[in-house]
């Protein structure tokens, strides 16, 4: 399995997730513009997406709409360039904090057969960018929540 | 407060979204009340609610300093605030996980990457 690195350099408001992929740039390309395969790999199991829009060209807008036994979010953005196949940038705004506006870079960077994925985000602020890692994870935190509650539920019936 | 109570008052204060933001935040360095305030869409005495909460179930603690009063975050919260991360890393893991039986899927199809097995010599 090809590892996913995440850094996040103190004191500044970016951060970068790198990854390898054993497919060549072109397919890769193909996997992160297309819809209808965007649909199949985004967003986690425990997340239904609604929605999944994509006007791939520089102005064009993209909106995510998620849903989870929580609610419903949205994700979206604009195209500001794109370089096919090797480089797109776009704006993420996370929906509940609307004026947040983050940069996303993707780079597609080809070797042979296989293709290294960089996705460089810069942050309005440090406090910005630590507040959609935390958002990110919320989900999962969330689902951790639940266990918790199932387990601290079946203590007390074991107790009664 | 004993051990269960202060259990409670961890996870109550961790229930919360905008709490674990601040937590996030403070993960990277201390800070004020007013520049916790700016990036939430909440006023500042909410904020401040926010950090006596935080502050009760000992996952902060706030300077002496009477004008500023910093906010840090407490050493034993440190593990949870990496676990933040480790957790947003993971959702991008597991994302390209499922890119990956994507572009296998593609791979599958496409002329230029069909196994080579198949390829007819002439």
């Amino acid at each position: 399995m090809n590892e996913t690195t995440l850094e996040v350099p103190p004191g500044q408001p970016t951060l970068k997730i790198t990854r390898w992929f054993d497919a060549p740039q072109h397919l890769v390309w193909k996997a992160v513009t297309t819809p209808a395969l965007v649909q199949r790999w985004w967003a986690p199991p425990c997340v239904e997406l609604l929605s999944c829009e994509m006007d791939v060209r520089v102005g064009g807008a993209w909106r995510f709409l998620t849903r989870s036994p929580q609610g419903e979010v949205g994700f979206r953005g604009e195209y500001r360039e794109i370089a096919p196949p090797h480089r797109i940038v776009q704006t993420f705004i996370f929906e509940p904090i609307p004026d947040s506006v983050a940069i996303e870079t993707m780079t597609l960077i080809a070797d042979g057969a296989r293709t290294q994925l960089v996705v460089d985000v810069v942050h309005p602020s440090v406090a910005a960018r630590d507040a959609h890692v935390a958002s990110g994870m919320e989900t999962g935190m969330r689902q951790a929540h639940a266990q918790l509650e199932a387990i601290v539920q079946e203590l007390q019936r074991a107790a009664a | 407060m004993n051990a269960a109570a202060r259990l409670d008052a961890t996870f109550a204060a961790l229930a919360d979204p905008t709490r674990r933001a601040i937590l996030a935040r403070l993960a990277t360095g201390e800070a004020t009340v007013t520049e916790l305030t700016a990036p939430f869409q909440l006023s500042q005495p909410a904020i401040s609610k926010h950090l006596k909460v935080l502050e009760r179930a000992g996952l902060i603690s706030r300077g002496r300093d009477a004008t500023r009063r910093p906010c840090r975050i407490e050493a034993a919260a440190l593990g949870e605030a990496s676990a933040y991360l480790e957790r947003y890393r993971r959702l991008w893991a597991e994302r390209f996980t499922r890119l990956d039986a994507v572009l296998d899927e593609l791979k599958a199809h496409d002329p230029a990457t069909r196994s080579p097995k198949k390829a007819v010599k002439r």
